[in-house]
C-alpha cells in the first residue's frame, strides 16, 4: 500500500457536469508530485477532497494506512497541511506570529511550547525579522511563506499547495519554489503541488495530468508533455522546451533533448555533420 | 488617510500602554459609571483631576484632548444651555437677556452633563490610544467568557471580532481599488442625481460583496484545514498577565466608584 | 495621442511623517501608435506612474499632457472626465468591476457614465463584446456565471465600449489559461495595428513584452532607468543586467545558441524566427 493512495475518485458540485469521474494514483513517501490540468479540470478540488474539505461522491483516499472519512479526519489532518492561491484569503491572525499559531491554538498547544514553534519555524521561512507585521504591511509572497511556516509548525509531513504562487509576481514566485525545493531536499516532506506553471510541471520527477475528470498521465514531466499536440488539445501550453522542439519539426529538424542546453548541443552537432 | 481622531490607537510607549487591557476595560467601565452617579460639585473635582492624570500617562497632550474631543463637545453644550435655559426655570435668576430670565438651575444642569460627557470622553479615549483593537478583542473575550455558562458563543465572537479587525485594512484598500476602476469608467461619485448616486454607489459595494464572499468561503477552508473547530477549546498565543499595576488601577477605580456612591 | 510627462513627482501620504515619494522627477515621452510596456519590480512606481495618465492621481508636481488634455500639480485641471474617455485604464483582474445585473448592461454602463444616450451605448456594449469573442446568447447572463476568462474579457469590452483612443492595461494575462491569453494578446495587437490605439502594458512576463511590444519603459524607484526599443533593451546583457530584469524565455535561448555559434539576429523575437534562421544556416 503506498503512502496516499487515491482510488477511483468521483465528484461534482452540480448534476451538469461530473468534475472528477475517475480519478485514481498513488504517491510514494517523500515524493514531490506536480498535478496539471487546464482551469477547470478539478485539480483545486482534488486538493480540497485530499485535504477532506469536501467529500468526494464515490472512491476512496487513503493516507499512510488511513482511510479518509469522518473518524479519521483529525488524525489525518494532523499530517497534512494546505497552503491556498489567494494570500490574503488564509491569513487569519492580526500579525504574523498569530497567524502562524493559529493551527497551534486550535490544537491546544501550550504557551510556552507556541512561542518556540513560531520563533523556530519563523527562522525556517526567514521571517524572523517580521513576526509583529500585519498582513497589511506583507508582499504576497511574504504572507505565502507565513502560510507556510504555519503548516510546518503543526509537524505536517505531506504539504499540499493549490497553486500558491499563481498570484505572485515574480520575485514572490521564485522565492516560495525555492524554499520548498530547500524544504523537500531531506525528503522528510511529501510535497503535492497543484501548479498552472508548466515549466514546473515539466521539471518535475513526477507529474500528474488531470482531464476530463480523469488521470490521463502519469509519469516524470518530460515524458507527460512529450505529446505537445495532446497537450494543446488538452488546453494546457507547451513548455518552451516543447514549443522549440515543435518549430523545429516544422523545418525538418528533428530533436530529442529535454533540456535547452541539451537542444542547442544537438543543433551544434547538426553543423558538424553539414 | 490616517488621522489621529477619537478611537484610535497610537503607537507611543506610555505607562498605560503597558497595563493589562482587561484591567483597563474594566477600570474604564467602573469609571465612566462613576461619572454618572448623580452628585454635587465637589467630588467631580477628583474625578476631573484623576482624568488629567490618565491623559499624561496615556502620553497624550491636553492640547491634542481639548482640541479633538472637546471641539464637538462645545457645540453640545451650547446647545444644550439654550435648551435647558428655555425649560429649567428654577434656583435664582442668573442672566436676565430683555426680559428672557436664565436660572442658576439650567446653567449647573448644563455644566454637569457636559463635564460628564467629556470625562466619559476621555477616558474612553485614555483606552483606545493606548490598547490596539486585538487586545480590546482579548480584553472582551476575557470579561464576557463566564457568559459561555448559558452558553454564550464568547470565544466565536472574539474570533468574528478579530477576524474582522484583521479585514477592516484590506477591505479599506480594495474599496480603494474598485473606487479608481469605476472612476476609470466614468462613475463620479460626487455628482449626479439620486438615481444615478445609487448606481454608482452600488458599482463599489456590489464588487465589495462579492469579494467578501469569496473571501469568506476561503477563509472558513483555510480555518477548517488548520484544525478549527468552532466552540471548541482553544489556547492562546498571548498571555494577558495581570501584575501589580493592574490591580493597582483596578483598585483605584473601584475607590473612585465606592467614593461616589457615598458622596451623593 | 502622445502622452507626455514632465519633471513628474508624486508624493503618497505628503502631510503625513511617513511621506513616501513615488515617482522622481519623470520626463518621459511615450510615442503614439505603438505598444508600450512598463515594467519593473513591485513597489517601482509602475501603477503611480499609469493612475496619472487617467487623472486618478493629480501630481505632486510637475505635469503630464495626453494629447490635448493637460493635468498639473497646483492647477485647476478641470474636464478630467473626458480624459478619462480618451484614456481607458484596465485594472488588474477587471471581472472584480463587474456589478450589473446583466453583462450587456455592465459592459454599457462606461458609455452612459460618459454621457451617451441608452441607445448608442447599448450598441457599442453590442459591438464591444463581440469584439473580445463574446456572443449575443450570454448578453442577458448575469456576470457572476461565466468563467473567470470570461468575466475578464466582459469587463475589457467595458472599457472599449466608450472607445478609448488610449488603452493601459495592468497584467492583462494574469491567471488567464493560454487560450485566453492568447485570444486576448491578439485582441490587444488589433486593438493597435487595425484601431491605431495607443497601447500601454504594465507587465511582470517579460516573455510576452519582448514577444509583443514595441518600446518598454523599466521603472526602478520611482524613476526611469531605461526609455527605448524593447528588442534593444532584452538583447543587450549589459542593460538587462543594470536593469535588474529577469531575461525572457527566448532570449535566454538565443544567447544558448550563440555561445554554440548560432549568432542569431536580433530582430528574431519568436521561436519560429529562430527556427528558421537555425534550420537556415544548418541547411547550409
Amino acid at each position: 500500500m503506498s503512502f496516499i493512495s487515491v482510488r477511483n475518485l468521483k465528484f461534482s458540485y452540480d448534476e451538469k457536469q461530473q468534475l472528477l469521474d475517475d480519478v485514481s494514483f498513488d504517491i510514494n513517501k517523500g515524493d514531490y508530485v506536480a498535478i496539471v490540468g487546464r482551469n477547470g479540470s478539478g485539480k483545486s478540488t482534488l486538493a480540497k477532497l485530499l485535504m477532506g474539505l469536501e467529500s468526494a461522491d464515490g472512491g476512496s483516499i487513503t493516507i499512510d494506512g488511513l482511510e479518509l472519512n469522518e473518524e479519521n479526519i483529525k488524525k489525518i489532518r494532523a499530517r497534512m497541511g494546505i497552503v491556498f492561491q489567494n494570500p490574503d484569503n488564509q491569513f487569519i491572525g492580526a500579525t504574523v506570529r498569530d497567524d502562524i499559531a493559529f493551527g497551534l491554538e486550535n490544537r491546544c498547544v501550550s504557551h510556552e511550547d507556541m512561542q518556540n514553534l513560531v520563533d523556530r519555524f519563523a527562522v525556517k521561512v526567514g521571517l524572523e525579522n517580521l513576526l509583529d507585521k500585519e498582513p497589511e504591511a506583507l508582499s504576497g509572497g511574504q504572507k505565502q511563506r507565513v502560510a507556510l511556516a504555519g503548516v510546518l509548525a503543526m509537524q505536517s509531513d505531506i504539504i499540499i499547495l493549490d497553486e500558491a504562487t499563481s498570484m505572485l509576481d515574480p520575485r514572490g514566485r521564485d522565492t516560495i519554489k525555492n524554499l520548498v525545493r530547500e524544504l523537500h531536499k531531506d525528503k522528510s516532506l511529501t510535497i503535492i503541488s497543484i501548479t498552472h506553471d508548466i515549466e514546473e510541471a515539466y521539471k518535475a520527477d513526477d507529474c500528474i495530468l488531470l482531464c476530463d475528470g480523469r488521470v490521463c498521465d502519469h509519469n516524470k514531466g518530460k515524458d507527460v508533455f512529450k505529446d505537445a499536440k495532446r497537450i494543446r488539445a488538452i488546453g494546457l501550453d507547451v513548455p518552451f522546451v516543447g514549443k522549440v522542439k515543435e518549430a523545429f519539426k516544422e523545418k525538418g529538424i528533428f530533436l530529442e533533448g529535454d533540456s535547452e542546453e541539451e537542444i542547442v548541443g544537438e543543433l551544434w552537432q547538426y553543423t558538424l555533420k553539414n | 488617510m490616517k488621522r489621529f481622531g477619537f478611537g484610535k490607537f497610537l503607537p507611543l510607549n506610555s505607562y498605560m500602554h503597558t497595563l493589562d487591557p482587561r484591567a483597563k476595560l474594566v477600570s474604564v467601565i467602573l469609571l465612566v459609571i462613576s461619572v454618572f452617579i448623580p452628585s454635587s460639585f465637589y467630588p467631580f473635582i477628583l474625578i476631573a483631576s484623576l482624568s488629567i492624570f490618565a491623559i499624561f500617562l496615556s502620553g497624550l497632550k491636553i492640547g491634542f484632548i481639548l482640541r479633538t474631543l472637546l471641539k464637538p463637545l462645545f457645540f453640545l453644550c451650547a446647545f444644550l444651555l439654550i435648551v435647558n435655559a428655555i425649560s429649567l426655570k428654577r434656583g435664582s435668576v442668573v442672566l436676565d437677556i430683555m426680559g428672557f430670565e436664565v436660572y442658576s438651575d439650567a446653567l449647573s444642569f448644563t455644566s454637569k452633563i457636559t463635564l460628564r460627557l467629556a470625562l466619559m470622553l476621555i477616558f474612553t479615549t485614555c483606552l483606545t490610544a493606548t490598547t490596539k483593537p486585538l487586545e480590546l478583542t482579548l480584553a472582551i473575550e476575557y470579561i464576557l467568557s463566564p457568559l459561555s455558562i448559558i452558553k454564550f458563543p464568547t470565544s466565536d465572537v472574539a474570533m468574528m471580532i478579530s477576524i474582522a479587525l484583521r479585514f477592516i485594512p484590506t477591505l479599506s484598500s480594495e474599496a480603494g481599488r474598485i473606487i479608481n476602476a469605476q472612476k476609470s469608467r466614468g462613475v463620479d461619485f460626487d455628482e449626479g442625481n439620486i438615481i444615478s448616486r445609487v448606481m454608482s454607489m452600488l458599482s463599489l459595494v456590489v464588487p465589495l460583496f462579492t469579494i467578501a464572499f469569496e473571501r469568506a468561503y476561503e477563509l472558513a477552508d483555510a480555518m477548517e484545514a488548520r484544525g478549527y473547530i468552532p466552540g471548541e477549546k482553544r489556547t492562546s498565543v498571548h498571555e494577558l498577565a495581570f501584575r501589580k499595576r493592574d490591580f493597582f488601577l483596578l483598585l483605584i477605580s473601584l475607590l473612585v466608584l465606592v467614593f461616589m456612591i457615598y458622596t451623593r | 495621442m502622445a502622452i507626455h510627462f514632465e519633471k513628474l513627482t508624486y508624493i503618497y501620504d505628503r502631510k503625513l511623517p511617513f511621506a513616501h515619494t513615488a515617482l522622481s522627477n519623470i520626463d518621459l515621452d511615450i510615442s503614439e501608435g505603438k505598444i508600450t510596456a512598463i515594467i519593473g519590480e513591485t513597489g517601482s512606481g509602475k501603477s503611480t506612474l499609469v493612475q496619472h495618465l487617467n487623472a486618478l492621481l493629480i501630481p505632486t508636481a510637475g505635469s503630464v499632457d495626453i494629447g490635448d488634455h493637460h493635468v498639473g500639480a497646483n492647477e485647476r485641471n478641470k474636464n478630467l472626465k473626458s480624459l478619462r474617455r480618451d484614456v481607458g485604464l484596465v485594472f488588474q483582474f477587471p471581472e472584480y468591476q463587474l456589478f450589473e445585473e446583466t453583462i450587456l448592461d455592465d459592459v454599457a454602463f462606461g458609455p452612459m457614465r460618459f454621457g451617451l444616450d441608452k441607445k448608442e451605448s447599448y450598441e457599442r456594449a453590442r459591438e464591444a463584446l463581440l469584439s473580445v469573442g463574446i456572443d449575443e446568447g450570454l448578453f442577458q447572463r448575469n456576470p457572476m456565471e461565466l468563467s473567470g476568462g470570461q468575466k475578464r474579457r466582459v469587463a475589457i469590452a467595458g472599457i472599449l465600449s466608450f472607445d478609448p483612443k488610449v488603452l493601459v492595461l495592468d497584467e492583462p494575462t494574469a491567471g488567464l489559461d493560454p487560450e485566453g491569453s492568447r485570444r486576448l494578446i491578439d485582441l490587444i495587437l488589433d486593438l493597435n495595428k487595425n484601431q491605431n490605439k495607443t497601447i500601454i502594458i504594465v507587465s511582470h512576463d517579460n516573455d510576452m513584452v519582448y514577444s509583443y511590444t514595441d518600446d518598454t519603459v523599466v521603472m526602478q524607484n520611482g524613476r526611469v532607468s531605461y526609455h527605448g526599443d524593447t528588442l534593444s533593451l532584452f538583447n543587450d546583457s549589459a542593460l538587462v543586467e543594470e536593469n535588474k530584469l529577469l531575461l525572457p524565455h527566448i532570449v535566454h535561448f538565443k544567447n544558448l545558441l550563440s555561445s554554440r555559434g548560432f549568432n542569431i539576429s536580433s530582430s528574431a523575437r519568436t521561436i519560429e524566427e529562430i527556427a528558421n534562421e537555425v534550420s537556415g544556416r544548418i541547411k547550409g
